[in-house]
């Protein structure tokens, strides 16, 4: 047999492995292969165009500075990239069944570790492609810009994916080295709640910094150079405009900030990761939540209204089911929560936008009001519940009654 | 093929595995057998180099498990109790997969694959058609059993092989087993059915609490220990003693 640590076609495989996993996404139960192959391309290729559509955008700096130009596009690109990242690597990074199917083989777990992060390199490409292609071509439009400038924006788009992802996956590697394997489960969880929140707080900066009056002076100023957008901007301001010493200067920083993270999460602190990837087969003695919040929630079902509304023992149990998933299970916590944190966050973000008019609060108020959607959430966790599918009570005429409780 | 010396694995102060010894020589079938979270699949997850030892050493196939892990894992194939698969891809697609990852050059994968196929009556066209997470429990546990055996491994070690087999299956992938010990692989069955144990089986080894309780060949220490059956004898030394009143009592509380 021939030696395979870190061969081709183990890596090969492995990237085609995750990338079909991704895609199709993790569970699909009950989907034939057969239809998957005209939904998933045409899904992928829907959400590029919609992303190519949001990258219109770029028209509204079609008069900038090549500078000022590169600065908006990378740093919508980092909040978009963020976002995605954030919330699609805890599942693909530390996946538990991956234990009892990969752990066995012989394949270094840098090597899972490369591969997983490959794909979402390529993937975050590919949006960030969608996303600057309008801005590439609007570049061309500055007065500044030579014609190259489409190229060189492609290239520094990729050394943000690349950052990107090596600052998510950067996260959760200290998180494993600094906090250990007892609090693993909920602490991948927490990382990527405040990577997403830290994403959509920093994702403000731009627009706070848009909606300045003196915004192409701001975007010029000295102290905008500290924002990562400035930096890969210079890179497209050195290599494509008529760059001077800073824009050179910068441009330096972005490629060793970009080099350095790299080689830090994918390197240097790749041990952690085969360290938590060991971690995640251990079979540890959970523990139910502690005795506070136990009689909380109990108190919670069986007092007050909460009583009255869950006065049907179904009902009641089906709740304290699916606050147990949220609590406890660590699949619902990584889907769950950090896509409902953009939204709790966003009512706070409009009230602060609008200084607490009338027009704020409304909006805050609707925006509150989307909250119930996360309910087919709740229902997709009862679908994926084995204990209640066998119930009586699961079929779809008795569903609602169920998310309601 | 298969040696251990003072195994250990501990979660924190929990003690899984504790001092566990025993050598396995080549074409043996040997029953792994012990109670729920005696540690049987701890045992075998550091076997397979899914998890670390705490302390002690074991050598499959004269591979270290903690200096020579890639070593042991070319050279070792399992069966988890879990059956974990990856749902969203097609059973061949896994397969294939799996054959990358040992570097079955793809020809010879499909090659091997088809053989499996016959051998457990599956249909290619649901294998191509069909994602894993469409696949009933017994479907996937063909495929997964394929995938361990797929590189031709001298050592193979099955967790719960046998759950959502349907009888026709269990029986060929007895004599399955036995088939591959003849050819001189080694064989660890890890099993809660302790028939199919006694039937195919030709040692046992049982453990509780993480220790090794009894070692030798399943006819020979039932009479040593007079219990008539190897079932009868797991339950004198694992704690199991009056079921039957304890089975009365419980029904019992119905009619209360």
């Amino acid at each position: 047999m021939r030696p395979l640590a870190g061969s081709k076609l183990a890596e090969r495989a492995l990237q085609r492995l995750f990338l079909t996993v991704f895609l199709r996404g993790r569970s699909a139960r009950g989907i034939r292969k057969s239809l998957t192959p005209s939904s998933i391309p045409s899904k992928l290729a829907l959400t590029l165009l919609l992303y190519a559509l949001v990258g219109g955008v770029a028209l509204v700096w079609r008069k900038q500075s090549l500078f000022v130009l590169s600065t908006c596009l990378h740093a919508m690109t980092f909040v978009f990239l963020g976002t995605f990242v954030a919330a699609s690597a805890g599942e693909l990074l530390f996946n538990k069944d991956e234990a009892d199917i990969l752990l066995h083989r012989p394949v270094a777990p840098r090597t899972v570790l490369w591969a997983k992060i490959a794909v979402l390199v390529r993937v975050s490409l590919w949006l960030a492609g969608a996303f600057n292609l309008v801005g590439m071509f609007v570049g061309l439009a500055a007065p500044d810009a030579q014609l190259w400038f489409p190229l060189v924006h492609l290239l520094s788009t990729a050394l943000v994916a690349l950052l990107c992802t090596a600052w998510v996956v950067l996260v959760y590697e200290l998180c494993l080295r600094w906090f250990g394997r007892e609090r693993l489960d909920g602490l991948i969880t927490f990382a990527q709640v405040v990577v997403t929140l830290a994403t959509v707080l920093l994702g403000q900066a731009p627009r706070l910094l848009l909606q300045h009056p003196g915004f192409t002076r701001l975007a010029e100023s000295s102290w905008a150079l500290l924002l990562p957008p400035a930096w890969f901007a210079g890179l497209d301001v050195a290599l494509a405009g008529h760059g001077g010493v800073t824009s050179w200067a910068v441009a330096a920083l972005a490629l060793v900030v970009t080099l350095g993270t790299s080689w830090l999460a994918l390197g240097r602190l790749a041990l952690s990761y085969e360290h938590g990837l060991r971690v995640l087969g251990e079979s540890t003695s959970l523990r139910a939540g502690g005795g506070t919040r136990r009689r909380f929630i109990h108190t919670l079902a069986t007092r007050g209204p909460g009583a009255w509304l869950l006065r049907d023992p179904v009902r009641r149990a089906t709740f304290l089911l699916v606050l147990a998933y949220l609590a406890r299970n660590r699949d619902t916590k990584l889907r769950v929560y950090p896509g409902i944190v953009p939204l709790l966050i966003m009512p706070f973000l409009l009230l602060g936008r609008e200084g607490g008019s009338s027009f704020g609060i409304a909006f805050a108020g609707a925006y509150l009001g989307l909250v119930p959607m996360f309910i087919p959430t709740a229902a997709g966790m009862r679908a994926g519940s084995g204990t209640l599918q066998p119930c009586t009570c699961t079929d779809s005429a008795d569903g609602g009654n169920i998310v309601g409780g | 093929m298969i040696t251990l010396r003072n195994l250990r694995k501990c979660f924190g102060a929990q003690v899984a595995v504790d001092d566990l010894s025993f050598e396995v020589p080549s074409g043996q079938i040997v029953g792994f057998l012990g109670p729920n979270g005696a540690g049987k699949s701890t045992t075998l997850k550091m076997l397979t180099g899914i998890l670390e030892p705490s302390s002690g050493t074991a050598q499959i196939a004269g591979f270290d498990v903690r200096t020579q892990v890639l070593d042991v894992k070319r050279n070792v194939g399992f069966v988890p109790d879990s059956g974990a698969v990856f749902e969203s891809l097609s059973g061949l697609e896994y397969l294939e997969l799996v054959a990358a990852l040992y570097g079955i050059p793809a020809e010879a994968a499909r090659s091997r694959i088809q053989q499996f196929i016959s051998f457990f009556d599956l249909s290619f066209e649901t294998l191509t058609d069909k994602l894993l997470g469409a696949y009933s429990k017994g479907m996937r546990r063909k495929v997964v059993i394929t995938a361990a055996l797929l590189h031709n491994p001298p050592v193979v070690f099955f967790d719960e092989p046998l759950d959502g087999l349907d009888a026709n299956a269990a029986v060929g992938f007895k004599a399955l087993i036995q088939t591959l010990a003849r050819e001189g692989k080694t064989i660890v069955y890890s099993s809660h059915v302790l028939d199919v144990v006694e039937r195919v089986c030709d040692r046992v080894l049982i453990i509780d609490k993480g220790r090794l309780l009894l070692d030798g060949e399943p006819q020979e220490l039932v009479q040593r220990h007079q219990a008539g059956t190897l079932e009868r004898l797991f339950t004198l030394l694992t704690g199991g003693e009056q079921l039957e009143q304890r089975a009365e009592a419980f029904a019992k509380t119905f009619k209360a």
